[in-house]
């Protein structure tokens, strides 16, 4: 009267097996769970009780104990409904045992017996199959999900009872497999927007295109209306297209999220997150009782775009500054301390003034103190952390009555697709990707100046009195100009281009500039 | 307990047995007394040990007879189940349920039965 059913439970992005023990002996009719069952796994109880009584089975009047083994870590979510109900239905002798030790059970039940998809699932089948099962049964609806990990068995199932009939081997279900070049190429998105929707403003153009060619982060500055929105929401139609390893982490922790669409099962492109300016500390870094990834883990190997930057809460903008640097962020919590990977490249937008129009003089009505004050709203430690400054002008008259081609989001992308391949052959070694993951000692290797670009360097380095990291910063950047040109070396055209994305190091360390 | 409360409860009880005999339950005790209180009948069905409440009503007045059996009660039932599995070894590894039958008795027409079997679960260990 006893059985064992394998389920996965997750602790941060990697899965652990979770045994539901199951005990059904004769007493008074009790069903115990124990084994730090949260709420919604209390819950199951009732879910599990009326949807194997409404598949027309019977549910046991006997003493039932179920342990979630190991007895120690809180298991959450609705996801061990199914394992739960199995489990009991094998310990009276409905379901027969044979494959219920090399296969994984997933999913949530419905009160009619239903399965509904879970949350989590592609990092559960990861590290399922890393702890050496071979097959895994699921709700339908996260079969997609689920498929795109090799060398598992991948059973998508719609109800209780058609689980049951599985198992009893008297119903034949075919593993669910996927052609992963397939949903590549089906769900790529053709973005409905286009660079080529920009008229003017080539100076900010060309700073997206070294940020997508280098994974530099960007701050656009600028008026209203000159089109600093329109241009961070173009970033991710120049980026190069994912990888698979990229789109299975992607996936990974949009998994946890919930975010994952049903019919792809695998995140494809770029994820672009625009969180609001209220976004709570939480929200944005990643947190909750059990850490939750936030914002920043979500636009893991895509785009954050903060619009409006100085409206941030200040705190969760600060909390920016250690996954900007390590690119992860570590959350702890009384019950676990969670790390989640957050490689993002983060396009902000900003006026320069309360107003807006700063140093426009005729329509800016700000003085000196309170320009000064809005732009400290963005601390110096953040704006260190960003290599490019892009200041923008209104458009004027004439670029947008212009009406010769402007060049396209493909086109910049090829571009773009150079310089990145040019960075991964130099760094395959290395273990990165791309120029601003680059540290100090990859610097010295790769970075080497000549003697006139060490003069400009020192010269820029005083007069705008640089930090140490946004110095290296400026080398990073070179770089990046340098690969664009695919020119092996850092030349001092290349250093005096990267130098001037730094305008506001000048501003900060003064009184703004008059007009 | 006025007398006539007591009399239309024995009357309720009785019924209940014979529908029960009726339908192949053995009557193992009836008004079965314990330090935590009493049950009305205790019977046995199929090897599951029953414990049966039985609640009588001549009207609708103050709502069904199975609303009567509240939280408290169903605690006691659990309790007293134990207690007379522990006194009696020969139950003690049998399957238990727990009945309530409701008896009508209209004082002008006919009586109706209604038997809700396996009526509460024990949801709070606390107790036993």
């Amino acid at each position: 009267m006893f059985s064992k059913v394998k389920s996965c439970a997750l602790m941060g992005i990697d899965g652990y097996t979770v045994d539901i023990e199951t005990d059904v002996s004769n007493g008074l009719p009790v069903f115990d769970i124990v084994g730090l069952p949260d709420a919604a796994v209390k819950e199951s109880k009732e879910r599990v009780r009326t949807a194997i009584k409404n598949s027309g089975m019977d549910f046991p009047l006997k003493r039932i104990t179920i342990n979630m083994a190991p007895a120690d870590t809180r298991k959450e979510g609705a996801s061990y409904d199914l394992p739960i109900a199995i489990a009991i239905l094998a310990a009276i002798g409905t379901v027969k045992p044979e494959f219920l030790g090399t296969t994984v059970l997933l999913g949530e039940l419905s009160l009619e017996g239903a399965l509904k998809p879970v949350k989590g699932v592609l990092p559960m089948v990861i590290a399922s199959k890393q702890l050496g099962f071979t097959s895994v049964i699921l709700p339908i609806g996260n079969v997609q999900e689920a498929a795109v990990v090799e060398g598992m068995s991948v059973y998508g199932v719609s109800s209780l009872a058609e689980t049951v009939s599985f198992l009893n081997g008297e119903l034949e279900i075919k593993p669910f497999c996927c052609d992963i070049n397939d949903i590549f190429s089906r769900h790529r998105i053709n973005y409905d927007v286009d660079f080529s929707d920009v008229k003017g403003q080539l100076k900010a153009k060309r700073a997206l295109e070294i940020a997508a060619a280098g994974g530099h982060n960007v701050l656009l500055i600028g008026p209203p209306g000159a089109g600093k929105t329109m241009l961070a929401r173009r970033l991710p139609t120049i980026l190069p297209d994912l990888t698979f390893d990229e789109a299975m982490e992607i996936t990974k922790l949009h998994s946890i999220a919930g975010f994952v669409d049903a019919k792809s099962g695998l995140i494809t492109n770029r994820p672009f997150r625009s969180p609001h300016h209220t976004v709570s500390n939480a929200a944005l870094i990643g947190g909750g009782r059990i850490p939750k990834p936030g914002e920043v883990s979500l636009a893991h190997y895509g785009v954050l775009f903060l619009d409006e930057l100085p409206e941030f809460r200040r705190d969760a903008l600060e909390a920016l500054r250690q996954p900007l640097e390590d690119e992860r962020v570590t959350v702890s919590r009384v019950n676990a301390s969670i790390s989640y990977p957050a490689k993002f490249l983060l396009i902000a937008s900003m006026n320069p003034c309360p107003c807006g129009f700063f140093p426009d003089t005729s329509k800016c009505t700000c003085t000196p103190l309170q320009v000064r004050n809005y732009l400290g709203k963005v601390s110096g430690p953040l704006l260190d952390r960003i290599d490019l400054h892009v200041g923008l002008q209104p458009v004027s008259y004439n670029d947008l009555d212009d009406s010769t081609p402007i060049e396209r989001s493909s086109d910049i992308k090829k571009r773009v697709e150079a310089a990145r391949a040019i960075q991964l052959e130099r760094y395959k070694n290395d273990g990165i990707y791309f120029n601003s993951q680059l540290t100090g000692s990859h610097i010295a290797k790769y970075c080497r100046l000549g003697v006139k670009g060490r003069r400009l360097m020192d010269q820029a380095f005083e007069r705008l009195s640089l930090s140490a990291r946004a110095y290296n910063r400026i080398l990073k950047v070179a770089r990046t100009i340098a690969d664009l040109d695919a020119s092996s070396d850092i030349t001092e055209t290349h250093i005096a281009e990267a130098v001037q994305y730094r305008s506001l190091d000048r501003q900060h360390s003064q009184v703004p500039f008059g007009p | 307990m006025s007398k006539n409360a007591r009399r239309l409860g024995n009357d309720g009880e009785i019924i209940a047995e014979k529908y029960l005999l009726e339908r192949g339950y053995t009557i193992i005790k009836k008004n079965y007394r314990c330090p935590i209180g009493e049950m009305d009948i205790i019977a046995f069905e199929n090897n599951e040990l029953v414990f049966v409440e039985v609640k009588t009503r001549t009207s609708l007045r103050y709502g069904y007879p199975h609303q009567a059996v509240g939280y408290r009660k169903q605690q006691r039932y659990y309790r007293m189940s134990a207690y007379y599995r522990a006194a009696h070894s020969q139950y003690a590894d049998l399957n238990c349920r727990f009945d309530i039958i409701e008896v009508y008795l209209p004082l002008d027409g006919k009586q109706t039965i209604n038997h809700i079997k396996n009526a509460f679960s024990v949801n709070d260990t606390r107790y036993y």
